[in-house]
């Protein structure tokens, strides 16, 4: 009987710590979540939020934290800054892009700069979850706890193959917003950005989008 | 006529090669010449602990910006990791007493003229070991300065010890300025490299981790 329950004991702990890491389960219905999804897309016209960012790096055990805030508004604007530990800025508005980094500003064009096009539609798109509307582009696995929705894309193309293995977002289960990202290179290093408290359909001015020397 | 111009031809030949070498009004003799123990070595910037920089490569017309990861990992080599502010990385490498190598670096830097000019750069900053070395103590212009004859390295001390400028020469100008500046805890929190006759800057401000 002892060596029964002992064996039992062992059993639920291993299988008990297994859940505890990996308590997501596949969305049995993922039609209804990107149904649902989308029309909050559709309905969502500012996103704003706090943000922490941390870099992992696969050689090292410390992590590089840095914060910020992000402002986002239809269809195309995006403010995008760092205030700690370091000052950077990044501002997309419309065809215009803005690099402030301490006083050095710098200016791009995406109209003439395609590689600034992709990198604008890329983060806009995760911000929004729109990128989940890119069957091309990714390959999706989907999954839930009882927190948030977990969606895994792998993406297909070469180019960002290059850069990005895997993206993870994760969805907060009543308001569908953005809760975090997770980027993994192809070396094993991930970036997590994690958004503390997102508002949506917030007012936000267009001043937020102009540089400011 | 053909003499008299050969002749103030070599008069002003001598003339520029003289106020050359003659830069710092140094004459070996005028050092203190002797094997230098490390107790004496004012704190060079070696034996630097984990640090995390700003930086901001300038490097034949490209501009990079990123933040700048160092970190001891045996005695004498340093990993250094460059990445983008949002957290890519583009490249890291590792310096060794005698070796450097690349681990990983993005297809448009992975450039053997890069690697060869960075690695040099970086064993100056890191890990130059002057123990044992012929270099002497010299005074210019009332400042402290350690010389290194073979290397035509010059190192440029503060009041208190720490290092404020190093510069590399080759016979008759200068080839690359280091300034270290805003020292905390006897390490310099602002580094700029300014090469000379090649398109290569880097500046760093230490940041907190």
């Amino acid at each position: 009987m002892k060596k029964i329950n002992i064996l039992f004991l062992v059993l639920f702990l291993v299988y008990g710590g297994l859940f505890a890491q990996s308590d997501l389960t596949k969305i049995q219905d993922t039609d209804a979540f990107q149904e649902k999804l989308f029309s909050v897309i559709e309905t969502t016209n500012t996103i704003q939020s706090p943000f922490v960012q941390e870099k992992h790096l696969s050689v090292f055990e410390d992590v590089i934290t840095s914060n910020g805030q992000f402002f986002f508004k239809k269809e195309n604007q995006l403010r995008w800054e760092y205030t700690a530990p370091f000052q950077y800025l990044i501002l997309f508005n419309n065809d215009k892009i803005w690099i402030k980094d301490d006083e050095k500003v710098s200016t791009f064009d995406t109209k003439s700069n395609q590689m600034f096009k992709q990198i604008n539609d890329m983060m806009t798109n995760v911000l929004q979850g729109k990128i989940l509307q890119e069957n091309a582009e990714y390959r999706k696995e989907y999954f839930e706890n009882d927190a948030y929705y977990y969606i895994k894309l792998y993406p297909v193309k070469e180019d960002v193959k290059e850069f990005l293995q895997e993206i993870h977002l994760s969805f907060d289960k009543e308001k569908y917003t953005v809760t975090k990202i997770k980027m993994v290179e192809t070396s094993g290093d991930f970036t997590s950005i994690s958004f503390t408290a997102p508002l949506l359909n917030k007012s936000i001015g267009d001043e937020k989008f102009t540089i400011t020397k | 006529m053909k003499n008299l111009q050969l002749l103030s031809s070599l008069f002003f030949l001598c003339l520029f090669m003289s106020s050359c070498t003659t830069v710092y009004n140094l004459r070996f003799k005028d050092c203190n010449k002797k094997n230098i123990q490390k107790e004496e070595i004012p704190q060079l910037v070696n034996e630097v602990e984990t640090s995390l920089y700003k930086g901001s490569f300038d490097v034949y017309g490209r501009y990079l910006s990123g933040l700048l990861y160092l970190k001891p990992t045996q005695e004498q080599s340093y990993r250094v990791v460059f990445l983008t502010e949002v957290g890519m990385k583009m490249f890291d490498v590792e310096v060794f007493k005698d070796d450097f190598k690349v681990h990983y670096a993005l297809k448009y830097l992975d450039k053997k003229i890069l690697w060869n000019l960075l690695e040099k750069d970086l064993r100056l900053l890191l890990t130059e070991n002057l123990i044992g070395e012929k270099i002497c103590f010299c005074n210019y212009q009332e400042q402290k300065m350690l010389r290194h004859r073979k290397k035509r390295t010059y190192y440029f001390f503060n009041e208190d010890n720490t290092l404020k400028k190093i510069e590399k020469r080759s016979r008759f100008r200068s080839k690359m300025f280091v300034y270290l500046e805003n020292h905390q805890n006897q390490y310099p929190t602002e580094i700029k490299v300014e090469h000379k006759g090649i398109d290569l800057n880097i500046k760093l401000r230490k940041i907190e981790r």
